[in-house]
């Protein structure tokens, strides 16, 4: 079960060999290198034991000194470059995740929370890094201290080695069951923890409406009931650190060593080094053993890191596929015929039997509830996705026919959901031409109505938006995004207007500027905005998955019931009229 | 933020602490007993050892060694108990903590709120406990350690003073190189840690944009410029590698070096006792061992420290504490009538929001604010509320100066309706019942049915009970208005007030929503802050508001008549919307 990930991790580790190899060999090494004072240590005592003459004690503690050294050494090399190799291999790790993300098709993304891929290239890229060094490294080194420490008790004394003998499969095994123990404890520990976080975020988040309902005491009692259970975890995981079965038995195996061991010096069958030699490794062993928690916990982690990791970049999802015919614009129309669209086979049709034509240089607005498909709409549109039955023509040739590079230069689009990349003003509106003149960036601001803001800014476009740079409001950022959109001069541009509330006059503003552009090239526009709608040339109203009105304004105004219902409330409407 | 003196500092935590006296008495006792075994062990062993010599009755050698190990595990278990004792204690003391802190930063205005950032108050309240509470666990168990250290230290001094000194020399050698690592390490580490934020934000950033960066074809660039930041985090790698692994093979170095330095000084001693060595060698590896993690100590101690107090500063402030009045005036009777009586108010000292503002909403009335951003308009609503004080002039509910109501009373009769709906995780009814907790489902049934939002939660596989995600992010934005429009009606306050809030819903919603907002506000007195025309047209009074004053109120009629400031603002901006629909206007 476990092999899979491990198989995957070592496919990275063997993208270097040399750094691979010198970690492992390095550790074994080192570890060596790091229990053999104690078999001089042991020398010396048996010649103080013996009275041997000074200069040869001082010649051993010499030995000592260059041993010492020597260790020091090699464990710093064998560290750092073990660090480099994990180091290495997760960025690569990183690279490789994000390269897998980035051209997944998009409705693989509509199931995924931003947070959880930020969770996979933060949190267990870095949990494998860990597992990778020390974790990796020092289990490799406890392995080897055990196997040697029992060559060298047997060579020794084989009476005394057959304790450490015995005890050593019982040591694994409850190693093992305390890492079993542990690992579901630590994971529960920290999902707790996000609890927490994310549960007193939402409650000073919503503070003007807890306030405004005298909801105090509820959130209150909210937080101190999460808070009590990760108390509660707290407390369990613990005691549970506290108790460590392994360090217990060791302690045992110590003192029964002791015990024996001073009854075999005084039947002569062992000299005062030798047992020290004993009790030195002992210890050592114990000094190790109590970082196995923590490394077991550490590997632990990397392997389930490592599960999810190599889950997310299988590639087992289709790719759209593109032809490779030339886009050159629009000559005659955009069609839909019968097209039926799901998201995913277990889902309901969002789009059923749509039948439409978009001839050259019309403005189509669109409108439709929440969850009506005028959405889904564009997004076949822009070809972000295939329908299941029924086929898009553009110019009379199949959608899926045209490159993808110079069909996407020629269609353009405008979310609803504006994003705007941490950069300056200007790089975010030539997104889609980074090679666009400055020129052409402050003409397009111009047309999209941005420019007189944005000149009112310190650094005019040089000004840093996103994350760390200046916030915008949604007007600002719409006017914004309408200029990325111009500049690539699109043949076709879609729209998702934004409903922001904006005061009367960026209103006005903005409706300006949507004006403006539809009027320049075939478009296709979702709006709530009357008189956007009113001056296109046809209204397509989605109800329920389906077209149910399809017309200029001032007709379907009159024959369609559903369209009259949008405006019934508030406005005076021409009669009805029967259809022909 | 209020700076807190030490004493405060510590009065506080013993509040946090004093009913874990019991706790702490065992503790203090399981902390002697483990210095006791550990000084013993190694006693016990040279006494055997020294019979052994002499050749000594082999059951009282056997004995002596017996009940060194015996020690052995003995210190086992007082090593695990002073665990257990401080995990215990630490959760509790962290419970408390975090929901005292919570409950009073819950407790302020609105005004501390908005001068916080909520990112940065969970990460007081819940990381800066949580930081607290692991290092002083930490702490603790290094504390304890701190004692077993003192009593070795304390035993060798009374056996042998030179073999002490040899063995001890370097201690404070080792102790020193630690904290300067630990030093360097922050500051290097410091670097890498900033270039994996670039690139943690750089794929936030990718993710979250993914559409326009596929609509675009802008993924190979992007991949790019992904690389080379991501090949920044390995380069900085290498420099916090070199310092980060240079502190174990230091420790390891300085420990052999001073049982080296031991056993050399040994050999400068005539006939020294090969025993008094060896329990010299044992001794001395409870003085080393300690070592990094108490000069770690000093540094834990900082970071809980200040962890504490960032903690205490937020709950120090009472200024910004809200005051209930328990004995003021109930608002349950008010016929809804409001007066702004020469009102000034400023949220930064110098720039005025609100300047000698007056008007009457008469009960049961409904009056739109309309005004450019800025001009004061969601201030007004935020005053009448009571998020904020601190203004000059009155402000009057049914002739009652509204600092003389009980504050959460005063709230009960006031339902505020926002442009940007907040629901919590939980279910619907849960939101609901927010807003009445001892409402009957019937109740909740007519408010849904009264907002016409029965028909989408029909929809719904489990209904009202269907369990919203963060903020109700599973439901559009219209369902989330008409759920917070039914909790408003819920609550059946006397003045109700919409913050332009269809103003981001698209057509087909708002024409739903229409006849739910004309239930809610019949026998309500209302206030509407309004973009768009539709809504300035069904109120009975338009007020106009310009800058933080007055500056027209009427009728739409009277206002269009009149020929000043709304008449500008709607031939130019407000018929832009409407086309040639002529709007039905409201008598």
């Amino acid at each position: 079960m476990k092999n899979k990930e491990i198989k995957w991790i070592v496919s990275y580790l063997n993208r270097y060999p040399i750094l691979f190899f010198i970690t492992v060999v390095g550790s074994v090494i080192e570890i060596i290198l790091f229990s053999s004072p104690n078999l001089i240590i042991g020398k010396i005592i048996d010649l103080f034991v013996t009275n041997a003459a000074i200069s040869e004690i001082i010649d051993w503690i010499i030995y000592l000194l260059i041993l010492v050294t020597v260790q020091a050494i090699v464990f710093y090399i064998v560290a750092v470059i073990n660090e480099l190799h994990a180091h290495r291999v997760t960025t690569d790790m990183t690279a490789d995740l994000y390269q897998a993300l980035q051209f997944r098709p998009l409705h693989y993304h509509d199931g995924i929370k931003i947070g959880d891929l930020m969770a996979r290239a933060t949190g267990d890229t870095r949990a494998i890094n860990i597992g990778l060094s020390p974790a990796i490294r020092i289990l490799i080194q406890i392995a080897t201290l055990l196997v040697t420490s029992l060559a060298v008790f047997i060579y020794i004394n084989w009476k005394l080695s057959i304790l450490l003998f015995v005890s050593f499969p019982i040591y694994v095994i409850l190693v093992y069951y305390y890492g079993k123990k542990l690992g579901p404890e630590s994971i529960a520990l920290r999902e707790v923890f996000g609890e927490l976080s994310v549960n007193s975020h939402e409650l000073f988040r919503g503070i003007n409406e807890l306030k405004s309902y005298n909801a105090e005491k509820i959130g209150v009692d909210k937080f101190s009931q999460i808070s009590e259970k990760h108390a509660g975890h707290v407390r369990k995981f613990g005691m549970l650190s506290a108790f460590y079965p392994p360090s217990l038995l060791i302690n045992i195996v110590l003192a029964l060593t002791v015990v024996y061991g001073v009854y075999l010096i005084s039947i002569n069958d062992l000299s005062l080094g030798e047992f020290v030699v004993f009790i030195g490794l002992i210890t050592l062993i114990q000094f190790m053993s109590r970082r196995i928690k923590r490394i077991v916990n550490m590997t632990v982690r990397m392997i389930a890191a490592a599960q999810r990791l190599q889950e997310m970049m299988e590639d087992d999802i289709p790719h759209l596929k593109f032809g490779n015919k030339e886009f050159t614009g629009i000559e005659e129309s955009i069609e839909f015929k019968n097209v039926f669209f799901r998201y995913s086979d277990d889902r309901e049709w969002a789009l059923k039997d749509i039948n439409l034509e978009i001839k050259k240089g019309e403005t189509i607005a669109i409108v439709g509830g929440p969850g009506s498909g005028k959405s889904t709409f564009i997004k076949l549109l822009l070809r972000l996705y295939d329908p299941q039955q029924g086929e898009i023509l553009i110019n009379g040739t199949k959608i899926g026919e045209y490159d993808s590079n110079t069909l996407r230069s020629q269609i353009s689009s405008i979310e609803q959901e504006i994003f705007l990349f941490s950069d300056t003003v200007s790089g975010n509106i030539a997104f889609g031409r980074p090679d666009a003149t400055m020129d052409e960036i402050i003409d397009a601001a111009k047309m999209a109505k941005a420019d007189k803001f944005i000149q009112s800014f310190n650094e005019g476009y040089d000004t840093l938006v996103g994350e760390r740079g200046i916030t915008l409001s949604g007007g600002q950022k719409q006017r914004i995004a309408i200029a990325r959109a111009l500049i690539i001069d699109p043949s076709v541009l879609i729209m998702d207007d934004a409903s922001s509330a904006l005061d009367a006059e960026t209103e006005y503003q903005i409706q300006s500027a949507i004006k403006t552009v539809l009027k320049t090239r075939t478009s296709v526009i979702i709006t709530h905005r009357l008189s956007i709608i009113s001056d296109s040339d046809k209204v397509i109203v989605f109800d329920n998955n389906s077209i149910v009105a399809n017309g200029p304004h001032h007709e379907i105004l009159r024959t369609s019931l559903e369209y009259r219902k949008l405006f019934e409330h508030t406005y005076e409407l021409p009669e009805l009229e029967v259809s022909k | 933020m209020t700076d807190i003196s030490e004493k405060n500092l510590w009065g506080q935590l013993w509040i946090w602490l004093r009913d874990e006296k019991l706790m702490l008495f065992f503790l203090s006792i399981v902390i002697i007993a483990n210095v006791v075994v550990s000084v013993a062990g190694p006693l016990l062993l040279k006494v055997a050892l020294d019979l052994l010599k002499i050749n000594g009755p082999i059951d009282n050698i056997l004995f002596y060694s017996s009940l060194y190990g015996f020690m052995l595990i003995l210190m086992f278990f007082a090593q695990m108990s002073q665990s257990m004792i401080i995990a215990i204690v630490n959760s509790r003391f962290i419970h408390k903590l975090r929901v005292d802190a919570f409950e009073k930063v819950l407790n302020n205005n609105i005004t501390f709120f908005d001068n916080a950032i909520s990112g940065k108050l969970v990460s007081r309240i819940v990381n800066d406990s949580n930081e607290l509470a692991s290092s002083a666990e930490r702490l603790s168990n290094t504390f304890a350690q701190f004692f077993v250290f003192v009593g070795v230290f304390i035993t060798m001094m009374v056996i042998d003073i030179k073999l002490t000194f040899a063995s001890t020399v370097l201690v404070p050698v080792l102790f020193i190189a630690v904290i300067m690592m630990r030093k360097l390490q922050r500051r290097i580490s410091m670097r890498w840690r900033s270039k994996i934020a670039i690139v943690n934000a750089n794929f936030g950033e990718t993710m979250s944009s993914l559409s326009v960066s596929k609509t675009f074809g802008r993924e190979a660039e992007n991949f790019n410029k992904f690389k080379y930041l991501n090949e920044e985090t390995y380069n900085a790698s290498k420099t916090r590698a070199l310092a980060v692994f240079a502190v174990g093979p230091i420790q390891d170095f300085l420990k052999h070096l001073g049982i080296i330095i031991l056993i050399y000084v040994a050999t400068t001693i005539d006939n020294i006792s090969i025993t008094l060595l060896y329990l010299f060698i044992l001794l001395q590896s409870y003085l080393y061992s300690p070592i990094s993690q108490i000069a770690r100590a000093y540094n834990q101690f900082q970071t809980s420290f200040a962890a504490l107090e960032r903690l205490l500063s937020i709950m120090a402030d009472d200024d910004t504490q809200e005051v209930i009045k328990h004995d003021g005036l109930i608002a349950d009777d008010i016929s809804g009538r409001i007066e702004f009586k020469n009102l000034n108010f400023e949220y930064i000292s110098g720039e005025s929001v609100l300047s000698d503002l007056s008007f009457v909403i008469e009960a049961g009335n409904t009056v739109a604010l309309i005004g450019a951003t800025g001009a004061g308009k969601s201030t007004i609503v935020s005053l009448l509320m009571k998020f904020y004080g601190g203004y000059t002039g009155e402000i009057l509910i049914d002739n009652n100066n509204i600092d003389e109501y009980n504050l959460n009373s005063l709230r009960k009769n006031i339902a505020y309706v926002a442009q940007d709906i907040f629901l919590f995780t939980g279910t619907i009814l849960d939101n609901l019942l927010m807003a009445k907790p001892d409402a009957s489902i019937d109740d909740v049934h007519k408010a849904l049915d009264a907002v016409q939002a029965t028909e989408f939660l029909n929809t719904l596989p489990d209904g009202i009970h269907t369990v919203l995600n963060e903020e109700g992010a599973n439901l559009s934005q219209g369902q989330r208005q008409m759920i917070s429009l039914a909790r408003a009606l819920l609550a059946d306050p006397k003045i109700l007030i919409l913050d332009e809030f269809t103003a981001s819903l698209d057509l087909y919603t708002e024409a739903k929503i229409q006849e739910g907002i004309s239930n809610l506000i019949e026998n309500r007195t209302s206030i509407v802050i309004a973009h768009r025309l539709t809504t300035i047209l069904h109120s009975d009074k338009i007020i106009v508001l310009s800058d933080g004053k007055l500056s027209e109120e009427g009728t739409h009629d009277e206002l269009i008549v009149k020929n000043g400031e709304y008449s500008l603002l709607f031939n130019k901006y407000f018929s832009f919307q409407v086309s040639d629909l002529k709007m039905k206007i409201r008598k």
